[in-house]
């Protein structure tokens, strides 16, 4: 039965999809969209309620299950509680061309983080994982008129499709180990083994939740409608590497270095995704730097051995990004563009000030907001492994100030002086607004967490224990807040000054996400492009290939010695790359004639033969009589040989 | 007499076809069709009557044809022989309802099909080694007509390359299979008694010479298939991608090299997602974990693959010389709807194809 | 009673004789009789050679003659294609004036097909490869006002004088060397002497002389030409029969060799060089009767190899029959085919038949896929006991080879069907009625039954099995 609670949106989304496209009212199609997710809510509750779970066979060896656990349960209640408002907003903000399938993509998603959130094995998880995969693509790619958003999707995909051969891996290693897929059978795996599924996992969490080097595909998926983004980054796509590794952490946590690992990467990531947000000219890339950075948060939070920090601090980062990426939307809609230097020329509704301001704090982490609490949760839960720790996360705390205060000054700096910019497409102001005013409630209630008994209550409903934060690290912490806060301001009336000036160098390498885009472009995407190009023309010239991409190879290395040659121009002579090229331009040449003649050489050589025998049949007879003189001779010689050779003389 | 009518129903139909001049383009379609249905009822008929817990090979039929040499009419289905076959039934059936330009000779076209189509569930179907030869030939006999008649570009060079590709290699499967017989005792072309015997047990270099000519065989029978040549311009486009599925690993030697599938799209189809992931743990095993690492490269590539096409498909303004192109009809509709419907029923739920085929596999890998 | 042994030897010898005597009385336009007379004894010598066929192997004639299962399959084999012939050849000669006696030199060239294969004697083998040979030249030249035929006749006599020189010169050295050429004393006077330079010389020349009528390499160049050019029925009939007789000759002969003789070498290479020339000079033909002499030659090296293993392996013999048996229904249909298109011969001129006449092009498709050794014609059961007995006999190598071959000749056989299927705009053209009508669908009709049916085929060629091996 709680095949129901991931089938539902999906099902749904289905049957109502041919509603979505046709109908001409917005609201009809918020509301309905709306309320198949609340659905969906009630469903979650319900199921958990009466303890619904859920087991497909599909032979003895697999089968396929979804069940809940008390952290699962709270992620999949956050999922559509998110969910909800993001889809009202899709259908009354996004543009309505295709309004219908966008609508439909984003309900059906739902369903498939659901599964994500639920699935009780591997296999469960690698079907989610990919149909997320292929979702996100879709969304991405929305508006497909635009090749270079079909680029950007494919990117995003791949990048996060090579992270998933990790959980291949995994799912591999732990069949292997355990003959099933269940998570309960991952805690009696050979060290070895443990070892190698954790780098599985991990690896295929880092890449979904864009953690470094993976990070940068969410400056490809800003391609898509800010709706998308809300939704992805808020509540499904993003949080799939969070949500696996959260409930893997207990099996996992033997693994010597897995710990110190997600630690690591998160915190790298934080720091990371903190400079390229606080730098970035672009107000969709800010967020999607903030998201990454937030998410790295979380990985600290596991990797020192609290999940369920990390789950809260999910929640209530969902409950912020999305009215964050909202406010995005429709200032860049308005003002044409998301570049910050643009958006701050047009002036916004009002009454989007406050919501936003109450978003942006959550994301800077100000005391009294919950988001701060979760914040201040991963700080003391560093500070449990090693207090640097703790200081380095305060660090990066003070860097999401940093980018929320820009983003938030950025857009309502003089507000009131500003021109309205243009609206005509969308549908009317209070159903845009109105989403955000829920989510914007739900951060504001979110405060609550601050008392200690309803973080105790919390703590024993999902059964487990808070690390209690320490008075320092919480001063620290709020210093550090404020002056992000400071400086953030700072930047924003600078860059005012300025005008749209030109970014410097080093603003640039950061706001590009120190070239890792171009970096993935390079190593990931164009090599498996390539690669999968030539694969595919195998199947006409099967030797061909190998060989060229032989000689391709030869190429390649030579070009390296070309550039290694030209950069240490002093210690390597030109020449002997020079002599490399000619080489492999020589060798390729080489090595194409022979593919070109390989296959062809038999027959062709057959060919002449038949040529060359035909004109032994030339009608003079003493060609004919000198052939069989000949044979006579061969004969003999041949029997003659035979029997020197077999010693019967 | 289940495989034997599943074998002579299309024959026969295709006899029909070949002998009466009199069809019309659209009976000559209505016709096949009809008929094609009835081996895939037959199919179905044989997939209820399967014990998945019976012996080994079922539904036998065994007819002497040439006893001299110990060859015989031998039918008979394991699980996997009944999947594929299965499945082949209902291509076939889709190939024939997809509405195609035959070029004015409908008649031809769908006689070569269903010969084809007998000729193929004979290779699946067989328990004979000689006779799986003699459907193994007649299949590149009625692929060579199809191909030269209604291919693209050049169909006759296609065909004759891919007659004198695929016939190199299956020569080398008849000495193979002579290898096989001549080892055996009483000379026998009998799977069965082959399997029960194993003549070449412990024959060291024989034994790798007729496995290594059984392999050359099949190779080449794979790979250089060109089936696309034949296929409407229309679908060319998803030709590359059920090109590099081959070699992405993930097509298992075993049956797989038989399929004469008369078409890649429904071939792309079986491998898109969420399908196959039963299959990728086939696998995966220990120490062969470098083969799935391989593999899951090509799950990568694969995904390029598909992006690519995706991409230069569905991205960008619509170009002008397709506006006028009519969007798929009924007919086309439900058979794809059909196929992609398997596509993820057996996706959702493999237990229906699993079942079938497990008990082989177990068998085949010597497991319990 | 020996006679009574030859009766159907002597049937045809009387029938001939009486034909041709009856044929400068008849009046011209009813020498078709002739052609009914000619079945007839042909009928009525197989029906004799079916009624003995459980008699004991033996030889006859103070031990010139075999009479054992080989020699009654030849029988039945070149008798077959006779009748063919003679089925094809009323309209075909219809306006010859001398119509009549060419049924009485098809008898002479199947009488002496029969003689090469029954020999169990040198001299005797001498005489059947001469009257074959002397018959068949007239044959060829019957066309004599075309000059193709002229060439044809010529070349083929003027290799052939050679080449059955070159037999006699071996014959007379054996005979020398044993003072005898009754097989069962040339076999014991070859192991008492076994002298290998003169054995060697001798059965060298002795296998060029009958690679004549094999029309293998290096004395093939003659089957092109005649199945080009020599009347149609002719050129199958002589492509066929010559073989027949000249392959179960061979098959003999060999068996008497010594030990210290590698003969399978020399034979394996002569098959091997057979195929690779016959299918290499068929390439490129753009003219469907030589092609289809060309792919005779190359059928010569696929018999030669059962002839390789012919001492070691029981089926060799039955393997080398049943490909006989096969390559000649197959051969038979094709020139049937020719001949009901009025022996049209440029491949451009079967553009389309496929449209025009279906079933011509169903049978001449049929034809070259049996050529092929595609199951499940009969071609596919001769091709398939040659390998397998090949192999058997630990020449797999030679199986390569010839696999390797057949891909070669697909080639060829795909250009012709192509051109078969190809479209063409309708020309209407003129046919040789029924009678080569019928013969061609009875004899396209048995490439498929045959197949089919292959078992029979074997069981016959089985039972009779193992030539009269002549005890030392």
């Amino acid at each position: 039965m709680l095949w129901l609670a991931p089938l539902f949106p999906i099902i749904a989304a289905l049957l109502l999809y041919r509603f979505w496209a046709t109908s001409p009212s917005r609201l009809a199609i918020a509301w309905s969209a709306a309320a198949v997710v609340f659905l969906e809510l009630a469903i979650v509750w319900f199921a958990e309620a009466s303890g619904w779970s859920g087991v497909l066979n599909w032979n003895r060896h697999l089968q396929l299950g979804i069940g809940f656990t008390p952290l699962t349960f709270l992620a999949a209640l956050v999922v559509p509680v998110v969910a909800a408002p993001i889809v009202f907003f899709a259908a009354a903000h996004e543009e309505p061309e295709r309004l219908g399938r966008l609508i439909a993509l984003l309900v059906g998603f739902v369903g498939v983080m659901q599964l994500i959130i639920l699935a009780r094995d591997l296999l469960s998880l690698l079907i989610a994982w990919e149909i997320a995969g292929a979702f996100s693509w879709l969304l991405i790619g929305h508006r497909f008129q635009d090749p270079e958003r079909g680029r950007n999707a494919s990117q995003a995909f791949l990048v996060t499709r090579a992270g998933d051969l990790g959980l291949y891996l995994a799912a591999f290693v732990a069949f292997q180990q355990a003959g099933n897929l269940a998570y309960a059978g991952l805690d009696q795996m050979s060290p070895v083994a443990a070892s190698l599924f954790a780098a599985g996992v991990t690896v295929a969490a880092f890449s979904k939740s864009a953690q470094l080097p993976f990070s940068p595909w969410l400056f490809a998926a800003m391609s898509g409608p800010a709706s998308v983004s809300a939704l992805l980054h808020a509540a499904t796509m993003v949080a799939a590497g969070v949500v696996l590794l959260m409930q893997l952490q207990p099996m996992l946590a033997d693994v010597s270095w897995f710990g110190p690992v997600l630690m690591t990467v998160g915190l790298a990531t934080a720091l990371a995704g903190g400079l390229v947000a606080a730098a970035s000219p672009h107000a969709k890339r800010l967020l999607a730097g903030s998201t990454s950075a937030h998410y790295g948060l979380m990985f600290v939070a596991i990797g020192a051995g609290y999940p369920v920090v990390a789950l809260l601090h999910f929640a209530l980062h969902a409950l912020m990004k999305a009215p964050l990426f909202m406010v995005a939307g429709i200032a860049g809609h308005q003002a044409g563009s998301y570049n910050l230097a643009n958006i701050a020329r047009v002036r916004l509704p009002d009454s989007l000030i406050y919501t936003s301001a109450i978003a942006a704090l959550a994301l800077a982490g100000l005391f009294p907001l919950g988001a701060a609490w979760t914040k201040e949760g991963v700080v003391s839960a560093a500070g449990v492994v090693a207090p640097w720790l703790a200081i380095v996360v305060m660090l990066a705390g003070g860097l999401s100030a940093v980018y929320a205060a820009r983003f938030q000054w950025s857009l309502f700096l003089r507000h009131k002086e500003k021109q309205p910019g243009n609206s005509s497409t969308s549908g009317p102001a209070w159903q845009q607004h109105g989403p955000l005013y829920v989510l914007a409630v739900l951060v504001l209630s979110g405060s609550v967490l601050w008392l200690p008994t309803v973080n105790r209550e919390l703590g024993a409903w999902l059964a487990s224990s808070f690390p209690g934060i320490r008075l320092w690290e919480f001063v620290v912490s709020m210093v550090l807040v404020l002056l992000g806060l400071f400086a953030g301001y700072r930047m924003v009336t600078t860059e005012l000054g300025q005008g749209g000036r030109r970014l410097s160098a080093g603003r640039d390498f950061l706001a590009r996400w120190l070239f890792l885009p171009q970096l993935a472009q390079r190593f990931v995407v164009m090599p498996v492009d390539a690669l999968s190009r030539r694969l595919a023309t195998l199947d006409d010239k099967a030797v061909d290939a190998v060989v060229r991409a032989g000689a391709r190879f030869a190429l390649w290395l030579a070009s390296v010695g070309v550039r290694s040659g030209e950069s240490l121009s002093d210690l390597l002579p030109r020449g002997g790359a020079r002599f490399g090229l000619a080489l492999a331009a020589t060798s390729s040449r080489c090595l194409e004639w022979l593919s070109d003649q390989l296959p062809e050489a038999p027959s062709r050589l057959s060919g002449l033969a038949g040529h060359q025998i035909r004109r032994l049949q030339s009608g003079m007879l003493h060609h004919y009589y000198s052939l069989m003189a000949a044979g006579v001779g061969v004969f003999v010689l041949t029997l003659l040989f035979a029997i020197i050779k077999g010693g019967l003389l | 007499m289940i495989l034997t009518a599943a074998l002579a129903i299309p024959l026969l139909g295709a006899l029909a076809l070949a002998l009466w001049t009199g069809w019309s383009q659209s009976a000559a379609r209505r016709w096949a069709v009809a008929v094609s249905i009835i081996p895939l009822a037959l199919m179905a008929l044989a997939w209820w009557r399967f014990d998945n817990n019976g012996a080994m090979f079922q539904l036998v039929e065994e007819v002497e044809w040439v006893p001299t040499l110990g060859m015989g009419f031998r039918l008979g289905v394991d699980g996997i022989a009944l999947a594929v076959a299965a499945m082949s039934a209902l291509l076939f059936t889709a190939a024939i309802a997809y509405p195609v330009d035959t070029r004015g000779s409908a008649r031809q076209y769908y006689a070569w099909l269903l010969f084809l189509e007998a000729a193929s569930l004979g290779v699946f179907l067989t328990l004979d080694l000689l006779l799986f030869y003699v459907f193994f030939d007649l299949t590149l006999v009625g692929m060579y007509f199809l191909i030269a008649g209604w291919g693209h570009g050049k169909p006759e060079r296609a065909a004759l390359k891919f007659f004198i590709y695929t016939l190199f290699g299956s020569l080398f499967l008849l000495l193979a299979i002579l290898g096989l017989y001549l080892a055996a005792d009483p000379l026998t072309f009998d799977m069965r008694e082959l399997i029960a015997q194993q003549p070449l047990a412990g024959a060291g270099v024989i034994a790798s010479v007729v496995m290594a000519a059984f392999l050359l065989g099949f190779l080449i029978k794979t790979p250089l298939a060109r089936f696309h040549t034949w296929l409407p311009a229309a679908r060319c486009p998803r030709r590359r991608a059920g090109a590099s599925f081959r070699h992405s690993g993930r097509r298992v030697v075993e049956n797989g090299d038989l399929w004469p599938d008369p078409d890649p799209v429904q071939h792309d189809g079986r491998h898109l997602h969420p399908v196959g992931l039963a299959s990728r743990y086939s696998g995966a095993d220990f120490r062969y974990l470098w083969l799935a690492g391989v593999a899951l490269l090509g799950l990568l590539i694969s995904a390029a693959l598909f992006l690519r096409i995706l991409q230069s498909l569905f991205f960008g303004e619509l170009p002008d010389r397709w506006k006028s192109m009519p969007d798929l009809n009924a007919i086309e509709v439900s058979v794809l709807g059909v196929l992609l419907g398997l596509v993820v029923l057996i996706g959702v739920y493999p237990a229906v194809l699993i079942d079938l085929v497990e008990t082989s596999i177990v068998w085949l890998v010597g497991g319990q | 009673m020996p006679v009574s042994d030859l009766l159907p030897e002597l049937m045809v010898l009387i029938g001939a004789a009486a034909i041709v005597v009856s044929a400068s009385f008849l009046p011209h336009r009813l020498h078709w009789l002739c052609a009914v007379a000619a079945i007839a004894v042909l009928l009525a010598s197989s029906v004799v050679v079916c009624l003995r066929w459980n008699d004991p192997a033996q030889l006859t004639f103070s031990g010139i003659w075999a009479l054992d299962g080989g020699a009654g399959f030849a029988k039945l084999v070149i008798f077959g294609s006779a009748i063919a012939a003679s089925a094809l050849s009323p309209q075909w000669m219809a306006t010859d004036r001398r119509h009549g006696e060419y049924y009485g030199l098809l008898l002479f060239v199947a009488l002496g097909a029969v003689m090469m294969a029954a020999a169990a004697d040198t001299m005797e083998l001498i005489i059947g490869v001469l009257l074959s040979s002397v018959t068949s030249y007239a044959l060829v030249g019957y066309h004599r006002q075309w000059s193709p035929a002229q060439e044809a006749a010529m070349k083929y006599f003027l290799i052939g004088a050679l080449a059955n020189a070159l037999l006699v010169v071996g014959v007379v050295l054996l005979f020398g060397l044993t003072g005898a050429t009754g097989y069962r004393e040339l076999s014991a006077g070859l192991a008492a002497n076994p002298d290998p330079w003169v054995v060697t010389v001798a059965f060298v020349f002795i296998l060029v002389g009958l690679a004549f009528k094999l029309g293998a390499t290096p004395v093939h160049m003659w089957v092109p030409d005649v199945a080009q050019a020599a009347p149609a029925p002719v050129a199958a009939l002589v492509t066929i029969i010559t073989k027949v007789g000249a392959a179960v000759a061979l098959a003999r002969f060999t068996l008497l060799l010594p030990e210290n003789i590698a003969w399978p070498w020399a034979i394996a290479l002569m098959a091997t060089v057979t195929m690779i020339w016959g299918n290499l000079a068929a390439l490129w033909q753009t003219n469907l009767r030589r092609l289809l002499g060309w792919s005779a030659v190359s059928q010569s090296g696929y018999a030669l190899m059962a002839i390789v293993v012919i001492g070691v392996v029981d089926q060799a013999l039955a393997a080398l029959l049943v490909f006989l048996a096969s390559y000649a229904v197959a051969n038979l249909a094709a020139f049937s085919a020719v001949v009901y298109l009025r022996g049209r011969t440029d491949l451009s001129d079967y553009r389309g038949l496929a449209r025009q006449r279906p079933w011509t092009a169903a049978v001449i498709i049929l034809v070259l896929l049996s050529f092929l050794g595609l199951p499940p014609l009969v071609g596919f059961f001769g091709k398939f006991l040659l390998f397998s007995v090949v192999i058997e006999g630990g020449y797999a190598w030679l199986a390569v080879v010839a696999v390797i071959n057949t891909v070669v000749s697909l080639f060829y056989y795909l250009r012709v069907i192509a051109v078969l299927v190809l479209p063409r705009e309708h020309q209407h053209s003129a046919d040789m009625g029924w009678a080569a009508g019928t013969t061609m669908i009875v004899t396209g009709l048995l490439v498929l039954a045959l197949g089919l049916g292959a078992n029979g085929l074997i069981e016959l060629a089985r039972v009779l099995l193992a030539p009269y091996h002549p005890v030392p």
